[in-house]
Parts: C-alpha cells; sequence; structure tokens
C-alpha cells in the first residue's frame, strides 16, 4: 500500500489547470496498481492494458465528478477500472481509435502473463477473477476497496455512494460469497484475500 | 524485477496521449462555464478556448485571452484566511492569477467576490481566475469560512490580452467565451478530434443551461438531473461557416454507477 498516503491534491489540481505533464505523474504514480487490478478481472495483457487505459482516459473524462479519497486519486481510478473491465466492450468503443493508436507488445507468451498466474499471492489468478467476476457490481467495488486494496470501509461507501451501515451489510454478504466460490482456497491465500482489509 | 507492471511500451505511448489531453484543456473555460460542469459532463474532448496558451505555442482562439505567466508563481498549502504577498509587480502584469484548490470542507473567498464552497469529501474544490491588477498591491487576501480549513493556492503575476472574435460570411461571431460574453458559435474539440464550431445555443440545450433557467425549485432540477443519468446529447459540429457539420460533440449526463444491472 505504499502510495496510499500520497498525496495527489496538487498534481491533481494542477491537471485540472491543464498541465498535461502533472497529469502524466499522476499515471506514473499509479498506472502500476490500476493495471494489477485490470488484470485481475481481465486475465490477459491485451484486456489488462485497455481497461487500465480507459480508466485513466474516464479520469480525464469526468474529472469534475472525481473525488479524491485520503487526497488520493486511487480509490475513484479502481472504481473506474471495475466499471471498465465490467464494461470492456463499452469502454472500448468509446475510446477505439485512441487506443488502435497504442500498440499492445506482441501476443507471445509472456514471462510476466505466466508468474502473475502462477502466484496467488499477487491476487491475479484465474479462481480468484471468476469468484471475483461472479458478485454484483457493487460488491466487486467493495471487495475491491476494501479486501484486496486495504481501504477502509467508510471511504471505500463514501466513493460509491453507499451508506456506512449498507455498505458493511453488503461486505459482509460479498465475502461469503467470495468464499463459496473459491472452494480450493489454500491457507495462506485465504488469510490474504480475507482479513487484510478487516480493521 | 516487478512483474506486475504495464507494458513499458504501451504505458509511454499511453501517458503521452494523457498530457496531451489535459494539455488541450483550458481552465478558463472549466472556471467561466462553472454552471456547466455542475450539470453535464463534456465528452466531446473538449472545448477550446478561454486562454490562448501562448506560453505553450499553441493557436489562439479568436476572442479567448492570451494569459501568460511573467512572474514565478507563489504556491503554497494554507489554512485558515492568509494574505498572501507577490511582491512587486513585474514590468507587463495586467492581472494576478490564482488557482485555489480545497484539502478540506468549507468555503473559500478571494477578493474580488469570487467564492467556492467545498464538501467533506474533497475537490469539489478547484477554482482559477484572475483578477485586475491594481497599482501599487503587491498580495491577495483569501478568507475561509472556519479558521481551519486548509487549501492549496497557487498565485502569480500574469498579462493578460483580450483578442477579438472572428466573425464569418453570415454575420457569426466565432471563438472561445470571454468577460464580453459568448460568440454566436463556440470554438469546440469534436468527438473524431475536428476542430470546429458549435451554435452556443445549441450547446445551452444539450447542457441544460436553457432548462436550468427555468427551474422554479431545487426538485425540478433533481428530477431534471435524474432523467439525465447515463444519457448523452449530441450537439454538430460545424466548420466556421456554421453550415458545414464536420463533426459532433457530446454532452453527457451523470453516468449512472450506483444500480446493479
Amino acid at each position: 500500500m505504499g502510495d496510499m498516503n500520497t498525496d495527489d491534491g496538487g498534481l491533481w489540481s494542477r491537471s485540472l489547470a491543464g498541465d498535461g505533464e502533472a497529469f502524466g505523474v499522476l499515471f506514473d504514480r499509479h498506472r502500476d496498481r490500476v493495471y494489477r487490478h485490470a488484470y485481475r478481472l481481465a486475465q490477459n495483457r491485451p484486456d489488462a492494458e485497455d481497461v487500465s487505459a480507459a480508466a485513466f482516459l474516464e479520469l480525464w473524462r469526468l474529472r469534475t465528478r472525481v473525488r479524491l479519497v485520503e487526497h488520493s486519486v486511487l480509490p475513484w481510478l479502481l472504481v473506474t477500472t471495475t466499471n471498465c473491465a465490467l464494461n470492456l466492450r463499452r469502454s472500448r468503443r468509446r475510446y477505439e481509435a485512441l487506443l488502435r493508436s497504442i500498440p499492445h507488445a506482441p501476443a507471445a507468451a509472456d514471462p510476466a502473463d505466466i508468474f502473475l498466474s502462477d502466484d496467488p499471492f499477487q491476487g491475479v489468478d484465474e479462481h480468484l477473477a471468476s469468484a471475483l467476476r461472479a458478485l454484483k457490481p457493487v460488491d466487486l467495488q467493495l471487495i475491491t476497496l476494501v479486501v484486496l486494496e486495504g481501504y477502509d470501509l467508510a471511504s471505500a461507501a463514501g466513493i460509491l455512494g453507499l451508506g456506512p451501515e449498507v455498505a458493511k451489510t453488503r461486505l459482509h454478504r460479498a465475502r461469503h460469497r467470495l468464499q463459496e466460490h473459491l472452494p480450493g482456497l489454500n491457507a495462506p491465500r485465504q488469510l490474504t484475500l480475507l482479513e487484510e482489509g478487516q480493521s | 524485477m516487478n512483474l506486475e507492471r504495464m507494458d513499458d511500451t504501451f504505458a509511454q505511448r499511453l501517458r503521452s496521449v494523457l498530457v496531451k489531453q489535459v494539455d488541450a484543456s483550458s481552465p478558463t473555460r472549466v472556471r467561466r462555464r462553472r454552471w456547466w460542469v455542475g450539470v453535464g459532463v463534456f465528452a466531446g474532448v473538449g472545448l477550446v478556448g478561454g486562454v490562448g496558451a501562448a506560453t505553450a505555442g499553441f493557436f489562439t482562439v479568436p476572442g479567448a485571452d492570451i494569459v501568460t505567466e511573467v512572474a514565478a508563481p507563489a504556491e503554497g498549502v494554507h489554512t485558515g484566511t492568509q494574505t498572501v504577498d507577490l511582491g512587486p509587480a513585474p514590468e507587463g502584469a495586467t492581472h494576478i492569477s490564482m488557482e485555489l484548490a480545497c484539502l478540506s470542507a468549507g468555503t473559500l473567498y478571494a477578493e474580488g467576490g469570487a467564492s467556492m464552497s467545498c464538501s467533506p469529501n474533497g475537490i469539489d474544490g478547484w477554482g482559477g481566475f484572475t483578477i485586475a491588477l491594481q497599482p501599487g498591491k503587491h498580495s491577495t487576501e483569501i478568507r475561509t469560512s472556519t479558521p481551519e480549513m486548509r487549501y492549496r493556492l497557487r498565485a502569480t503575476y500574469v498579462n493578460q490580452t483580450p483578442t477579438e472574435w472572428a466573425v464569418n460570411e453570415n454575420g457569426n461571431t466565432h471563438g472561445a467565451p470571454n468577460d464580453r460574453g459568448e460568440p454566436d458559435l463556440l470554438s469546440v474539440i469534436a468527438t473524431n478530434g475536428k476542430v470546429g464550431y458549435s451554435y452556443a445555443q445549441e450547446l445551452d440545450e444539450a447542457s441544460g443551461r436553457t432548462a436550468a433557467e427555468n427551474f422554479t425549485s431545487p426538485e425540478d432540477a433533481r428530477v431534471w438531473q435524474e432523467a439525465r443519468l447515463g444519457k448523452s446529447f449530441a450537439v454538430p459540429v460545424y466548420g466556421a461557416d456554421g453550415e458545414t457539420v464536420i463533426g459532433e460533440f457530446v454532452i453527457e449526463g451523470p453516468p449512472d454507477m450506483r444500480k446493479d444491472p
């Protein structure tokens, strides 16, 4: 959670004032966290790249609606990444021409992909991905922010527009649903997944 | 080696696309059209205008003020009411440019009557504007609604030179909005990337400005806002003649992120 407390406020205000480089620094700061989350849901590199790109393009397009949480744009980006991944086709269509202009690396087996799918501690394995996709969108957002990314429930509820009690109940149920979908969980992964976000 | 990373080539290309998009936007646009920001979100890449970014070497849109920084900015985080001293004005300075961003909830009041309210959730809270320089004046005061309110201020001397709107064959003015109002045709970037013009009247209808003027209660506004959730509104983009359609500009209602599909 290294970046979580980094203050994006200054860079964000400069971006809103039309300073492209400030937005570039925000991109540098958060691109890997966004990509990791996109990969977690999309399970392949080209889709994860398109989803990440769409999330950053949305960050700019919807800039007047972006809410910083703990002075960071990352929670908003993660929520948007989830939306873009759930809605990959629509995200792609909106940015079709732009995405076409950004070439993906060749599709040959990528050692990084193999590494990622082999390492459950990175939170990007296939079972987790399909269990996550089985959740309702709001629940997936909650699990992402609280359980996988370690934000507190109040911040997550705030950015998702949920009341604290509703968020708590939903999160509780979502954890259970996730557990049901992950019968093959080995012990260490279960710890990582289900206890990380509890405070 | 950290393997959980976006491919570097892809990342670099994406980064440059993002930087260009942001650079192409205009702060003046946002502040002069604040009513618009609250009502809808632009998807047509953006309106061109406000500040002709002379320093960045961009073309200047007719009617836009050319704003050039003529001194190093004073930047800092402040708590409560503060007076910021900018030192003596350099030659060529005509205005003080200020950008404010809230770091906590409250209201900021700047000289000249501008104010900005921020919710506890953070940055609704960004505003930028220029105020005309008065002889011998080196400082500007920012007042806050509570002594503990925190905010970020960037202030600097600028030279602001107005330009005239262009007029087409039909006698319609075109360019960017400025202190004198709006031209008939506003400079916009269409979704296809072409730079052109949209009729201010058509933009007002699509953005809800026209509707907003007829609201008689907050309830009207709420009902209207909800009807727009997740919808988008397209406006034709013309060449400078105001007749040849070259693309469209899309204004989006707020995305509807609350419901389960």
